[in-house]
């Protein structure tokens, strides 16, 4: 049983408050009057009549009874229907884009349900995320909440509470992002999409390694790179490709540049420095971007200060340029002008170079309406950003890229973790708000018929009394 | 008590009222004729202030230089006695009682006749001097206002009641009793004695009528003594019924000695009950 309103519970005082009363009113008082001459002669006896005295005791209980039910059903009383079960809540994203993933989300459903300790079923919650996110959290309690969404938020998995389940045909990927890590080294995330285990082949610079992966589950991997570059690929690759191969080079400490590898691997590098800028929905450092093969991406460039709508700038690979072509602190953006030699391409606002101050911030994200920027769809990239910074200990945007030079001795590539999705889930506790029934009206109704018993007994003694 | 008894207008219209004693119609007011009757000179008196100067002795100024009254014995002269028990039972009915009284004094004193008064208590009477005449009804109701403060002791009607002097002079006297009569010495008998020239008025409020259900109480009287007892329903409608055997008894009494008895609510405001009661009930006419 539970109370909506416990502090009413403190109208249970007035239960004592008349018990004293009725004492106080029952006790012998004196009275005034201007001769005892006809009092006497009707020899009046001290003490009430038993009957009286009993009649008095029992109106008096039914009063205290009456007082004592409405103090508990203004406290609104619940009774469960049943004792509430550990249940894992599960927020199924219900916007419009989630109807193309309905199987999808069954499969979700079931690699949480066996994730999920034993005994403890799912609380399916159908909304969209934030309004969802805002009820069950409000509810306190320490349950996870898996939220199953094809469009997954950076850094909400970092809530403590909340974990993200990707649907539709991100399930069946397999993500890979990579970073530097130190000079010479650098760092690769394989995150699985999918809803089974698989198996992949990561190929790195000076090797290979073959193992599997469980869904939901992340695995990182650490080696050194022999030279600027690196290129990391996943094998098979997937439905989609963008996502299993990428490409890390140093870049000039002068240079802020992206890196177009060409019509034949189109894979768009984007390596910002970060001195003086901060990139906001993207980690800083490099971050490696893909296109589909033959298309445009179209990088959305909002200039410093407040953030206003601006045209899209699309970036071309055409021609070559020197990094010295973009010398700090200019940011290049927009449509380009100019374009870097070998697959580099120099952004530049479509009115020019964009001056950056010290401090300023740079909104840089991909415009998802461009029909050219298909991995824009793919739900893992900002999720693998999230998740890359995090495990690599960057505390958001500002992550520096290191340079120098990669030394070839560094011992090879090493599994370093895994990193479980949906392991340790931790139910909620709270029973079910809503079950059960309220007691109130039984009570309140409880309340007036003794309220009726009382007014009966009260007429039927004074009726008797003045008989 | 302070400030006027009554306003103006009230006492205008009580000064054309004139008193009734005896039963019936026609008969019974304590001055019905003015004219015809005999006059006979008594005695002197020296003047105060609201003597009607019509009997102020020229002569006897014109010798002594100082003002005189002639006092005449009419033998017709009427004169009105309110006798107020100032006994401790009637301390929360004084005010009415007081006003009661003053409104009698003022009909007697209109209609020609000497009216005074006198309080009762713990076995006493005492007397003020009779007055006639409105002009010294101001007199009167200063020594009114001043008995709300001799209020107390227990009631003795019947010794108190012996104590009043006889009527000086000639003519009739009307006796007005007010009292509560809440005493086994309630002057019944000495009562009995002024016959038709009696005009009881039983002065009782609410609460001594019907007292109600007031549970378990320790009664403290007014004129000392204290009874602990349970007041209910049924005890309440015993005290209602022995009350009304007293009240009967009282009003069968009187009813043979010819005097008037009538039960007064002190609660009523007088002027309500002086002109609305005491006229319906023929004591006023």
């Amino acid at each position: 049983m539970s109370l909506e309103h416990p502090l009413l519970l403190l109208a249970l005082l007035s239960v004592p408050i008349l018990y004293l009363l009725a004492r106080k009113v029952s006790e012998r008082r004196t009275v005034h009057v201007s001769s005892l001459l006809i009092w006497r002669r009707i020899g009046l006896d001290p003490a009430p009549p038993r009957s009286l005295a009993r009649r008095a005791d029992h109106l008096l209980v039914l009063r205290l009874a009456a007082a004592g039910l409405v103090a508990l059903g203004l406290s609104g009383p619940r009774v469960a229907a049943h004792a509430p079960d550990p249940v894992i809540d599960v927020l199924v994203d219900h916007s419009p884009s989630m109807e193309a993933f309905r199987e999808g989300v069954e499969k979700a459903l079931d690699t949480i349900r066996s994730k999920a300790p034993s005994g403890v079923g799912l609380r399916i919650t159908r909304s969209t995320v934030d309004a969802g996110l805002l009820n069950l959290l409000s509810r306190g309690g320490d349950g996870d909440v898996v939220v199953v969404t094809d469009h997954p938020r950076p850094g909400l998995d970092g809530e403590g509470r909340v974990r993200q389940f990707l649907v539709g045909a991100p399930v069946e990927n397999l993500g890979i992002t990579s970073a530097w890590l130190s000079e010479g080294r650098f760092g690769a995330v394989v995150e699985s999409f999918a809803s089974v285990g698989r198996e992949f082949t990561i190929h790195y610079p000076g090797g290979s390694e073959k193992t599997g992966i469980e869904p939901g589950a992340s695995l990182v991997f650490e080696g050194p790179v022999p030279g600027n570059r690196a290129e990391i690929e996943l094998v098979p690759g997937d439905a989609f490709q963008f996502d299993d191969r990428v490409v890390l080079v140093t870049t000039p400490p002068s240079a802020l540049c992206l890196r177009w590898q060409g019509p034949e691997e189109p894979a768009l590098l984007l390596a910002l420095r970060t001195a003086g800028v901060r990139v906001e929905e993207t980690a800083s450092g490099v971050v490696s971007y893909r296109t589909a093969p033959g298309e445009d991406a179209r990088l959305v460039v909002a200039p410093p200060g407040p953030k206003r709508d601006v045209d899209p700038g699309s970036v071309v690979a055409s021609g070559s340029l020197p990094a010295e072509a973009c010398p700090p602190p200019w940011l290049p953006l927009g449509r380009a002008t100019v374009l870097g030699s070998e697959g580099e391409v120099i952004l530049a606002d479509r009115d020019g170079p964009l001056a950056l101050q010290e401090g300023e911030t740079v909104t840089l994200a991909l415009d998802p309406a461009a029909p050219g920027s298909r991995w824009s769809r793919d739900p893992s990239f900002p999720v693998m950003i999230a998740e890359l910074a995090r495990l690599l200990g960057a505390s958001g945007p500002g992550f520096e890229v290191r340079e120098g030079v990669i030394d070839p001795a560094e011992s090879a590539i090493r599994s370093l973790s895994r990193v479980p999705h949906l392991t340790g889930l931790r139910p909620a506790v709270t029973g079910e708000p809503d079950s059960g029934f309220g007691l109130a009206g039984i009570l309140f109704g409880l309340a007036g018929l003794i309220l009726l018993l009382h007014f009966g007994l009260e007429a039927g003694g004074g009726a008797r009394g003045s008989g | 008590m302070d400030g006027p008894l009554f306003s103006d207008s009230f006492l205008r219209k009580i000064e054309r009222l004139c008193l009734i004693a005896r039963r019936g119609k026609g008969g019974g007011a304590v001055r019905e004729e003015r004219r015809g009757g005999k006059i006979e000179f008594a005695d002197h008196r020296a003047y105060s202030p609201g003597d009607d100067l019509r009997y102020v002795d020229w002569h006897l100024y014109g010798r002594l230089g100082q003002l005189f009254i002639k006092e005449f014995a009419r033998e017709e002269e009427a004169e009105a006695i309110v006798l107020l028990d100032v006994s401790g039972s009637m301390a929360a009915k004084m005010f009415g009682a007081v006003r009661l009284t003053a409104a009698l004094v003022t009909v007697a004193l209109a209609r020609g006749d000497r009216a005074g008064f006198g309080t009762m208590a713990d076995g006493k009477l005492s007397m003020t001097r009779t007055v006639e005449g409105l002009g010294r009804r101001a007199e009167v109701f200063e020594w009114l206002k001043a008995v709300p403060g001799q209020v107390g002791g227990p009631t003795d009607l019947d010794a108190s009641l012996l104590r009043l002097p006889p009527r000086r002079g000639v003519g009739r006297r009307l006796i007005i009793v007010i009292s509560d009569l809440l005493s086994e010495q309630d002057g019944r008998g000495a009562m009995a004695r002024f016959g038709e020239d009696l005009v009881l008025f039983h002065w009782l409020d609410a609460a001594e009528r019907s007292p109600g259900e007031i549970g378990k109480v320790l009664l403290r009287s007014a004129e000392g003594g204290e009874l602990t007892a349970f007041v209910g329903p049924r005890e309440a409608a015993r005290y209602e019924r022995e009350l009304a055997k007293h009240t009967e008894g009282l009003a069968r009494h009187f009813a043979q000695t010819g005097g008037r008895y009538l039960l007064a609510p002190a609660e009523m405001p007088v002027t309500d009950l002086v002109l609305d009661v005491l006229t319906k009930e023929g004591i006023l006419r």
